[in-house]
């Protein structure tokens, strides 16, 4: 009983402080998740904010090239010149309207430097790419890819060149082997128009920066990698003394890192978080953000706080609870051990009462009719009382687990006559007629007292609520049972209540009973004797009346 | 005209007091003998004058330092000591920066003037040794700092401490060297202080030849602070910048190439480039040529030069000319007496450094042997040079080859490796130190 107490009060505190646990923990995570996209969405727009300050590089170097290109030389000396004085020149190309050579001449002298250069990009300027030579196309093809390993973005329009005019697309061959593509079919507008030319060749990426200027030329400016990449550097963040675990990496095409920055070092395993690739015509190189989102670990504390509180609040009431119940039942146990007492202390006195009144009954003249109903009426009501007594006593031993048997050998039928006998007179006061058909006559190992009081029960109900009619008892044996069947002619019990009345302390409606007193403990302490004996106490469907089955076992 | 040049150049000493930097165009053989062509040597010479000085050149100085793992200990001390002094030589209206990389790169000090040295001096102080060697990612840094106060009239000048390889960006000598030469172009030198054993001499030797800068191997770290010392000497000492040669043939003189220094040739012009000159100190570009065949009593010009630069003093860029004529004569005995031992000499040490320089590349293609002997050529060679000019000079170099050719075997290759490619730069660019 207290076990199974103790147990709902378990789930009563366990199940609302787990639901809110649970909801606590998916309330955490929804906003940790809504933390880490706020962060990454930070470290998202620096990152951004860093390419930007890349792609302003490039627009600055896309001025400075267009105004050192601005009224260019013709003469190859004079271009040499302007190229030696001019730190943002290392080699230029340039084309005459037609797309053939000027510079660096075909016909005049050149360097070793720039004759070099003619050869390294002469897939730009010599406008059949499939007449190169067979030894450039086997450097720049697949196992120079291979090596590369990240093939470069494809995606069209990221990699554009930065110019304002129809012929300033330049379209970048890039997935097929990086045949580079003459410059001469990529800058066809004949206006004053510039862009970047990529291609892939030699370690990654190169760069090409191309104007058609005004006299119909197409100068081509070659830009150095390794300058360019020292540029970038420079306009990249450095590392600071301090900083959270984050390190940001620029990586080139192959997927090698050139330059990070960030204090902290990640695992070799880490996998970056973010990738932002740099504005056209670097989206090969790429930002990748490696770093711990930083989220609170678990749940929030107050949230913590919150559910021990109510945890402990939830505890607190469940052990009063449980303390109150206890309490309650100990005070019932108190009042049943209370009552079993008196009754214990009421046996003695109305055993006495009973013996001295059947002495009484014994000693009266026949004669003396009045005085002898007098004693009969004190006998059945004593009788009445140890009943009670009885029952009392019986539903204590109950409660406290201690109901035993005691068979003894005996007859049943007797068993049954002597019951009849005892209630004979309240019966016949109340007019009903008692019509028994023995059939146990064997002897056998019951528990007569107990089997006394089972039938006193049912005859006891028959004198409180079924007047003026008879009552049919039988009893069939076989070897093994013995069926006893009581069957009134009162009002029966109605259909909904033929559980009911076993329960203690059911009483049915008032409308039948004024008048009329009683525990409410009698059927049930008769069908839990029953069923002591292997047997049960049940009530049989009936058109009229109440019919009781007993069914007992015996040896 | 010709002559007139002609005779301005040879006035020229005689005014070196009032300018600033002289410049000295020779031929190692003003005489040749007639009847077939000639190889000759030519030397275009600058050197800054010794006694101006009334004010010194503010520097942009950006001090790069490699902090890896393997710097720790006794070497970061000495390069903390090092920079802690060169700071201390610099003025008030210097400019001075101190980058550090090992994987990553810090900027301790942002390029500021060297006024507040305090401030300079606590950067260094959080030199921390730890991690890889970011080496390009550094440079690249610190030439960014010195273009914040980048300016034609400072000494821009970058320099680099590494013991070590670089292993993280650009790493190869050639990508290096791309980035020394795309610092040149913009007025940058790079001198690179090569610490121990275990840093890539090529790479080192190879991003300061690409500015014209200089290149030291420091064996201990207990000469840091004197190689420190040396360089700061030297940039206080520049006179003035940015130095453009240009060298024109006359009809018939084929220049064959240029020794030492990286030059361009295009048909009968050559370009070259002197990154600083300095005061009491030669920086030259030596050419050899291909005179043609003349007739003895012939008088034929030869080349003249050009140069221009930006004085630091008068922050002007100046221009100075010159022209060398050649005499045939009759006889090799008339024409050996009138040899100009110093262009000679000059020659003959660059030649050797070739030799110096292909010993190397057979002694990494796993040939001592090879390596050896012409390095034993060499020496000899430089043996009987040094009689012929009767020029101690070139004992001293025959010496060093002599005992470059000893130290071949694999237990002393590291070492002497970084030593012959010391040796090489300081001849080839004419390094003050």
């Amino acid at each position: 009983m207290k076990l199974r107490l103790a147990l709902v009060l378990a789930v009563l505190v366990l199940a609302p402080l787990a639901s809110l646990a649970w909801l606590g923990a998916r309330f955490a995570a929804d906003a940790r998740a809504e933390v880490v996209a706020r962060f990454d969405e930070v470290v998202r727009a620096r990152l951004a904010e860093q390419a930007a300050a890349v792609g302003r590089l490039m627009g600055e170097k896309v001025k400075a090239l267009v105004a050192a290109t601005d009224g260019f030389p013709e003469e190859p000396g004079d271009i040499r010149d302007r190229v030696r004085r001019d730190g943002r020149f290392r080699f230029v190309l340039v084309l005459d309207s037609e797309g053939r050579r000027v510079f660096p001449p075909a016909d005049g002298p050149v360097s070793e430097a720039e004759e070099a250069f003619v050869e390294r990009t002469r897939g730009l300027w010599q406008g059949r790419a499939l007449g190169r030579p067979a030894a450039h196309r086997g450097e720049d093809t697949h196992p120079q890819r291979q090596q590369q390993g990240i093939a470069p973005p494809l995606a069209k329009g990221n990699q554009m060149t930065l110019g304002n005019g129809p012929g300033d697309v330049d379209v970048i061959q890039a997935a097929a082997p990086p045949t580079p593509v003459p410059l001469t079919t990529v800058a066809t507008a004949t206006a004053d128009a510039h862009g970047w030319h990529v291609w892939y060749w030699g370690g990654g990426l190169n760069l090409m920066f191309w104007r058609r200027i005004p006299d119909g030329r197409l100068v081509a400016v070659e830009v150095d990698r390794v300058q360019l990449l020292a540029d970038v550097v420079a306009r990249l963040p450095d590392t600071g003394s301090e900083g959270g675990e984050e390190t940001t990496a620029l990586i080139d095409s192959a997927g090698e890192v050139i330059y990070q920055w960030g204090a902290w070092t990640p695992a070799p395993s880490q996998a970056p978080r973010i990738l932002h690739a740099l504005p056209a015509p670097l989206a090969a190189w790429r930002l990748a953000w490696t770093g711990t989102v930083p989220v609170p670990a678990g749940m929030a504390p107050g949230l913590l706080i919150g559910l021990v509180a109510i945890g402990l609040a939830l505890a607190g009431l469940a052990v009063w609870f449980y303390r109150e119940s206890t309490r309650a039942l100990r005070e019932a146990a108190r009042r049943v051990t209370f009552v079993n007492q008196v009754s214990h202390e009421l046996k003695t006195p109305l055993t006495n009462i009973r013996m001295y009144a059947e002495l009484l009954a014994d000693e009266l003249d026949d004669e003396d009719d009045r005085a002898a109903r007098h004693v009969a009426i004190i006998e059945g009501e004593s009788q009445r009382l140890s009943r009670l007594i009885g029952n009392i006593l019986t539903f204590a031993r109950k409660q406290r687990e201690t109901l035993r048997l005691r068979p003894t050998e005996a007859v049943i039928d007797d068993v049954i006559r002597d019951a009849i006998e005892g209630f004979a007179p309240s019966l016949e006061r109340c007019g009903v007629a008692v019509a028994f058909e023995p059939g146990a006559p064997a002897t056998v190992r019951v528990d007569a007292d107990a089997l006394g009081q089972i039938l006193g029960n049912l005859l006891s109900n028959v004198e409180k609520y079924a007047h003026g009619g008879p009552v049919r008892i039988t009893a069939v044996q076989t070897p093994t049972d013995t069926t006893i069947t009581v069957h009134d002619s009162g009002p029966g019990i109605p259909r909904g209540d033929r559980q009911r009345v076993f329960e203690p302390f059911e009483r049915l409606s008032d409308a039948l009973e004024e008048g009329v007193s009683g525990t409410g403990i009698g059927l049930g302490i008769a069908r839990d004797l029953a069923r002591l004996h292997g047997g049960d106490l049940t009530l049989l469907p009936t058109e009229r009346g109440a019919a009781f089955e007993l069914r007992l076992r015996h040896a | 005209m010709r002559t007139l040049i002609t005779a301005l150049a040879l006035l020229a000493p005689l005014a070196a007091h009032a300018e600033t930097v002289h410049l000295d165009m020779r031929l190692g053989t003003p005489a040749v003998q007639a009847g077939k062509k000639q190889t000759a040597y030519l030397k275009v010479g600058l050197t800054g004058a010794a006694d101006r000085k009334p004010t010194r050149v503010p520097v942009n100085v950006a001090l790069v330092i490699d902090k890896s793992g393997s710097m720790s200990g006794e070497k970061i001390m000495r390069a903390k000591d090092a920079a802690l002094m060169a700071v201390d030589r610099l003025g008030p209206d210097d400019i001075v920066s101190v980058v550090a990389y090992d994987t990553r790169v810090s900027v301790l000090v942002p390029a500021t003037k060297a006024a507040d040295k305090q401030s300079i001096r606590e950067g260094i102080a959080r030199l921390s040794p730890g991690g890889n060697t970011a080496l390009f990612a550094g440079v690249s840094k610190g030439a960014d700092e010195l273009r914040k106060f980048f300016d034609r009239n400072r000494v821009n000048r970058l320099i680099l401490l590494s013991d070590g390889l670089a292993n993280v960006g650009p790493s190869s000598p050639g990508e290096l060297a791309g980035l020394g030469a795309a610092l040149g172009r913009e007025g940058m030198t790079v001198t690179t202080l090569g610490l121990g054993l275990d840093y890539n001499e090529d790479l080192m030797q190879g991003l300061a030849r690409a500015t014209d800068g200089n290149h030291v191997f420091v064996e201990r770290p207990g000469d840091l602070v004197r190689f420190f010392d040396l360089e700061f000497g030297e940039v206080l000492s520049v006179v003035a910048q940015d130095a453009d040669v240009r060298i024109r043939c006359e009809a018939g003189v084929r220049p064959v190439r240029v020794l030492g220094r990286e030059a361009d040739i295009v048909g009968n012009e050559i370009t070259a480039q002197l990154a600083q000159v300095l005061a009491r100190q030669e920086k030259f570009v030596l050419v050899e040529l291909e005179l043609p065949a003349g007739e003895a009593g012939d008088e034929r010009p030869v080349c003249q030069a050009t140069v221009s630069y930006r004085d630091l003093e008068s922050r002007e860029t100046e221009q100075r000319e010159a022209a060398v004529k050649v005499r045939y004569v009759a006889t090799a005995t008339e024409a050996q007496a009138a040899v100009d031992r110093g262009v000679m000499v000059h020659a003959v040490e660059l030649v050797s450094n070739e030799q110096n320089r292909l010993a190397v590349k057979l002694r990494d293609q796993g040939n001592p042997e090879a390596a050896r002997r012409i390095l034993n050529d060499n020496a000899a060679w430089l043996n009987y040079n040094s009689t012929y000019y009767q020029a101690p000079k070139l004992k001293k170099l025959e010496e060093q080859n002599l005992d470059d050719a000893k130290n071949l075997d694999e237990s002393n290759w590291k070492h002497r490796r970084k030593v012959m490619r010391r040796v090489q730069h300081q001849y080839d660019l004419q390094q003050s130190y």
